[in-house]
């Protein structure tokens, strides 16, 4: 037997360590929040624009397409000594037709509330960040710093398997038996560049905000406080005065140092997490930058595991026990497998329990012993099925599919 | 209760993309590192200490087109300069004067934050966000598409816009302990004679 030398095993364990961290399987559930959450700030941020498409996007407006592609050239260069150019995701690239720009916009649209509700997902998805991309290579010249977020979510969204949990798919493909009812595991990775993304925008806007001198001297929060342009919700004056222009500036740096780094100290994150959810709100109420602050703490969901997510979810469940409710199955019957993943993953505080009955039909209770409605108590607490218990007969259906005979 | 096995979309994840998560990283990494001061960029000075980090970057990384091209094509290109390296120091607006072909002038207020209720602020940010690139030197090439479009916004085929004289008002804030300015600069930056034919145009298409 050989011993390895002490420097190689640690390397060893080092580097399997990684692999383990950024490839190894996991549940999809936060990628699915993270989905969700995402599409629905992408699609606000349509409608936002749709006020003022003409102004943005039209031929008629402040920047035509010529414009546009003085603005971000829609080629880059390959390099090398070479003439030869490559073309940027563009799919408005030299349209001048104004009706094809709005329909692009509009199914773009389109594609950002399919991906949050988390139906077509893997087409809704790609759509969303080719539609997306288009529109910023469009025009770049009115994009800020939430754009950015927007367009890279996007694209992680498009190359994760971002359907697989909290999605439409994934309820329907469990009715219909096309998905497996076991819960499903999906490689990290994806999740894991969002992570590592959102760590490097804070790495690298603290050490950008460190080579200016008034971040330095910690006198930088004294000059957005005082931009009219940027004004929104008034704050007490003493928090616009020093010293706390100190503690703001140096905090405001501490903090964004803290996300890029202690976040992935799991001892810290919540701590940490907690403080950039501070700051940002923070800038939220005071300052005028729509939705740039939801769209950046919404990444804050990559980084927790899934099953983290869910066990979350069943804690606060478990504190609503006033909202329980009891279901009995009809005598001699059980719920099918497919029945029990699909209400499994329609209650994720888990606040419906079912039970073995002793009447012919299904009934419900509260926690008190007072009957309920049956489907009208799991739909309102099932939020996974808000949108498909709408549907004229659905649970109808459900209920008349959900039970087999059960064995004695 | 019986265990379900759980399922797996894939049971391993292959070498190439393991490779193309690594080459991701790097790349973004690179592209949103800062650059180093204008000084050692320039070559006038040497880097020093920790500034060798980013001109190294920027020597080799963020000019080499493997990389560069692939976050351009994709749009996975980033900056996160917001407030950086110094937050902006002045407060700045525009607005314009339509001459009309009989004399007359007209005032066009482009959407200026301060002035909007609540409820416009979040839809009309676009506009502020414009305006700080089109009221630029360095954008110069977007003033007369700017000044068209306000022309257009005031056409009128009997009396036409001739000319629109671009504005922009601005405060620098003053550091603590100083008086801060009350009074906003003024500067017309651009004056725009009118393309009759281009608004001819713009106004057949917005018919």
């Amino acid at each position: 037997m050989t011993s390895e030398p002490n420097g190689t095993g640690a390397l060893r364990e080092t580097a399997q360590a990684l692999d383990k961290y950024w490839f190894g399987f996991g549940s999809p559930t936060a990628l699915g929040v993270f989905r969700m959450v995402m599409g629905t700030l992408v699609f606000l941020n349509f409608h936002l624009l749709s006020y003022d498409w003409n102004t943005w996007f039209s031929e008629r407006g402040f920047v035509p397409n010529w414009l546009g592609a003085r603005f971000l050239w829609p080629r880059v260069d390959v390099g090398f000594g070479s003439n030869w150019t490559l073309p940027r995701i563009d799919i408005l690239s030299g349209v001048t037709n104004d009706r094809i720009s709005l329909l692009v916009f509009v199914l773009t649209a389109l594609a950002a509330l399919l991906t949050a509700l988390g139906l077509w997902t893997r087409v809704s998805s790609v759509a969303l960040a080719i539609g997306v991309v288009s529109l910023h290579h469009r025009n770049a010249a009115i994009l800020h710093g939430g754009d950015t977020v927007i367009r890279v979510a996007c694209l992680y969204l498009a190359i994760a398997p971002s359907g697989a949990a909290c999605s439409l798919d994934r309820l329907l493909g469990l009715l219909h038996g096309k998905v497996s009812s076991a819960p499903v595991l999906v490689s990290m990775w994806p999740q894991r560049l969002i992570a590592y993304n959102t760590a490097l925008l804070y790495l690298t806007t603290t050490w950008a905000k460190w080579g200016g001198h008034l971040w330095q001297n910690g006198t930088a929060n004294w000059y957005p406080a005082r931009l009219p342009e940027f004004f929104r919700f008034p704050v007490p004056q003493f928090v616009n005065e020093f010293p706390m222009v100190y503690f703001t500036s140096y905090g405001t740096l501490a903090v964004e140092f803290s996300l890029a780094t202690l976040v992935f100290f799991r001892p810290l994150r919540g701590y940490v997490l907690l403080s950039g959810l501070l700051l940002h709100g923070y800038i939220e109420y005071s300052m005028n930058i729509p939705l740039f602050s939801y769209l950046v703490t919404s990444l804050y969901i990559s980084f927790y595991d899934g099953e983290e997510v869910a066990a979350w979810a069943e804690r606060r469940g478990l504190k609503l026990r006033k909202l329980h409710v009891y279901v009995r199955l009809p005598k001699g019957t059980r719920l099918t497998p497919k029945a029990v993943a699909f209400l499994d993953s329609i209650d994720p505080f888990k606040l419906v329990h079912y039970l073995p009955g002793d009447e012919v039909t299904w009934i419900a209770s509260r926690h008190d012993g007072t009957s309920i409605p049956v489907w009208s108590a799991v739909a309102k607490r099932s939020p996974g099925s808000w949108i498909l218990g709408w549907y004229p007969g659905f649970w109808k259906k459900f209920q008349a599919n959900a039970v087999e005979p059960a064995e004695n | 209760m019986p265990t379900i096995e759980p399922h797996y979309k894939r049971q391993r994840v292959s070498i190439w993309v393991k490779l193309f998560v690594l080459f991701h990283i790097i790349a973004i990494t690179s592209w949103a590192m800062p650059n180093p001061p204008s000084s050692v960029e320039s070559g006038k000075m040497s880097p020093a200490g920790s500034q060798w980090v980013p001109y190294w970057n920027k020597k080799y990384l963020k000019t080499f087109p493997p990389l560069t091209d692939y976050l351009m094509i994709t749009g996975f290109w980033q900056y996160w300069d917001m407030f950086a390296p110094d937050p902006a120091q002045s407060d700045t607006w525009g607005d314009a004067q339509v001459v009309f072909r009989d004399g007359s002038v007209k005032h066009y207020q482009y959407p200026r934050m301060f002035l909007l209720p609540i409820h416009l602020k979040h839809v009309k940010e676009r506009y502020r966000k414009y305006f700080e690139r089109a009221n630029s030197d360095d954008y110069n090439y977007l003033w007369p598409q700017f000044a068209l479009r306000i022309a257009s916004q005031f056409d009128d085929p009997e009396n036409p816009p001739v000319s629109v004289k671009l504005y922009r008002h601005w405060i620098t804030i003053a550091p603590a302990g100083q008086p801060q300015p009350q009074e906003y600069n003024t500067y017309m930056y651009y004056q725009y004679v009118v393309d009759q034919k281009q608004l001819a145009q713009m106004r057949e298409t917005n018919k």
